[in-house]
């Protein structure tokens, strides 16, 4: 094992966030009825014209930027010809030879840049199914809602050294598709597929050995173990003197092992040729600025933001930055404020206590009843001592479950400071001669005896007095009598 | 050299043992007639993929629904449903 180098490219399709479908009109909605969601165009009528969604060049055109790539000032689209009956016009509109981006590359939060070759725009195809709950079919199904969706093909240069590496450098291409507004990447729907080229070759070897295709990986984990079964399998056909056969390979989640795909492949024979139905595009300086105009917050531009100006920790960056829900409800909490407490406060109320609440709950931020303000002006009394920690603590669990600003809540629950200064001055007065030996304790010299009366009246208020104010009170009340 | 075998089969056409032979001879004849235009000069010539001179053809992106989508399922070949049902496609392993 420690002789050899494993060496990985990754093959990414990610689902464009747009509402419409690249050449139709069609709905892209995931939670759709089968079929509910299909025209002449996406099932491949005959005689019918497709026609480009402008929004999906762009995010090609955002991908490709943010991915250090260079443009292709003019584009085309290609068809990629292929029988299967998932795919309506038996062709599938693709890019070939003038992909939107090529040559770039990501630099991952190490430091260590992959190399990306190629972003191209394609379009989904249907969804097969093989089964109906689990009854196993002896036909096949077709649901063509999925057929013609905007995709985004991003492949990456052989750089990756490591099934470790592949699935960091898919978390962080990951993280600044969401964040750059891209897709959504939710593995679970589809919306982020992964699939990989793998080859080993002793170490110090420049030529790179025979490379298998592995696919049907359907979480990061299932990258991290295909990834790591294929590479064992291969050092060990070579350390046998056998020779790595050039094929797909399936990975099996159940059996944990890599299956060679028995379907056969005319594949690689696509017959590329230009689209006629397409037009080239010609991207002037103009349209890309104002493309490039628009790209949101980057994550590693928010974490710099963060640490920098608005002095968290590298801790807090980073768990914002690997979650944009909590970071975005982070940022409308802040929104207008420029205090440093303030945004340690607010990033001490998400992190520590909101976020477990909602793993523990299975809840996500839209979900949530407690909105930005209401957590604003928790941040507010807190910072400004009008609400000690406890009554903080208190009355959050009630502000998640109402859904209220917590001045209306703390007004409900008679949970409110007490004002009224001479109201506080009777209870302190009180405490005082409930406790006579700590009074004497405090003028014998003990002075942090005070600590003990301002919890009394804490005690006695619940919570409600301001503990400044208490101990100012109690020190003068101390200090002038006898 | 023409393997006639594989583009019958990447067609999906059905052709007859005779039709094969008859291919055989024609599809290199035909080809080579196509050679005829490599006597062109076209060094400094960039390729063109349309006549018409227009780019840049893109719609906004806005959803509309297709009202007639039981018109599509009537059509397909068979249907089960609101799916269109074929020939089971094994992609297992
Ligand atoms: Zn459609």
């Amino acid at each position: 094992m420690m002789d050899w180098e494993v060496v990985i490219g990754l093959e990414v399709h990610v689902q464009l966030k747009t509402k419409s479908k690249m050449f139709c009109s069609c709905s892209t909605d995931f939670d759709s009825l089968p079929n509910e969601n299909i025209c002449p165009i996406c099932t491949g009528q005959p005689g019918v014209l497709p026609k480009i969604n402008r929004r999906a060049i762009e995010l090609a055109l955002i991908a490709s930027k943010i991915l250090n790539c260079k443009i292709n000032r003019i584009s085309r689209f290609a068809r990629k010809n292929y029988f299967y009956p998932d795919l309506p016009k038996n062709y599938q509109i693709s890019q070939y030879e003038e992909p939107i981006g090529y040559d770039g590359y990501l630099e991952l939060p190490s430091g260590k840049r992959i190399g990306i070759m190629r972003v191209h725009q394609e379009e989904d195809t249907g969804k097969l199914l093989h089964y109906i709950g689990s009854r196993k079919l002896d036909y096949s199904l077709i649901d063509f809602n999925r057929s013609g969706i905007p995709l985004l093909e991003i492949v990456s240069k052989p750089d990756i050294r490591s099934p470790e590496e592949a699935v960091e450098y898919l978390t962080f291409l990951r993280l600044n598709l969401i964040y750059a507004g891209i897709s959504d990447c939710d593995m679970e729907k589809g919306s982020l597929r992964c699939d990989a080229n793998l080859s080993v070759r002793r170490k110090g070897e420049k030529e790179l050995g025979v490379k298998v295709e592995v696919k049907n990986m359907n979480s990061f984990k299932s990258v991290k173990d295909a990834l790591s079964y294929e590479a064992r399998r291969q050092i060990k056909l070579l350390e046998k003197g056998e020779k790595i056969i050039q094929e797909t390979r399936l990975w099996d989640e159940r059996g944990g092992v890599t299956k060679s795909m028995r379907r056969k492949e005319y594949a690689h024979d696509y017959r590329y040729f230009p689209d006629p139905d397409l037009v080239e595009l010609e991207f002037d300086e103009e349209f890309l600025n104002e493309v490039f105009s628009k790209i949101p917050e980057l994550p590693l531009e928010r974490r710099r933001r963060y640490i920098d100006e608005l002095s968290l920790s590298e801790y807090e960056a980073d768990v914002f930055i690997s979650n944009k829900e909590a970071s975005d409800f982070f940022e409308e909490v802040i929104k207008g404020e420029n205090d440093k407490s303030f945004f340690k406060e607010a990033s001490s109320w998400i992190l520590n206590d909101l976020l477990g609440i909602l793993n523990e709950r299975k809840l996500s931020f839209n979900e949530l009843k407690l909105k930005p303000e209401h957590l604003k002006e928790l941040v507010k009394l807190k910072i400004s001592g009008k609400i000690t920690s406890k009554i903080g603590k208190e009355i959050f669990p009630v502000m998640l479950e109402k859904g209220e600003f917590p001045s209306k809540l703390l007004k409900e629950l008679d949970m409110e400071q007490i004002q009224d200064e001479d109201e506080i001055r009777r209870i302190c007065s009180c405490v005082l001669k409930e406790n006579q030996k700590v009074v004497e304790d405090y003028k014998k010299g003990k002075k942090q005896a005070i600590g003990r009366l301002v919890g009394e009246v804490m005690k006695k208020t619940r919570g409600r007095a301001n503990p400044r104010a208490v101990n100012e009170i109690l020190r003068n009340l101390l200090e002038s009598s006898p | 050299m023409i393997d006639i075998e594989h583009i019958i089969e990447l067609a999906r056409l059905y052709v007859t043992e005779e039709e094969r032979e008859k291919f055989k001879k024609q599809l290199p004849e035909i080809i080579e007639f196509f050679k005829n235009l490599e006597e062109l000069d076209t060094e400094n010539i960039l390729p063109i993929f349309h006549t018409l001179g227009v780019k840049n053809v893109m719609r906004e992106d806005k959803m509309r629904k297709f009202e007639d989508r039981e018109l599509i399922l009537e059509n397909a070949p068979e249907r089960e449903e609101d799916f269109f049902k074929v020939k089971r496609v094994i992609e297992e392993i």
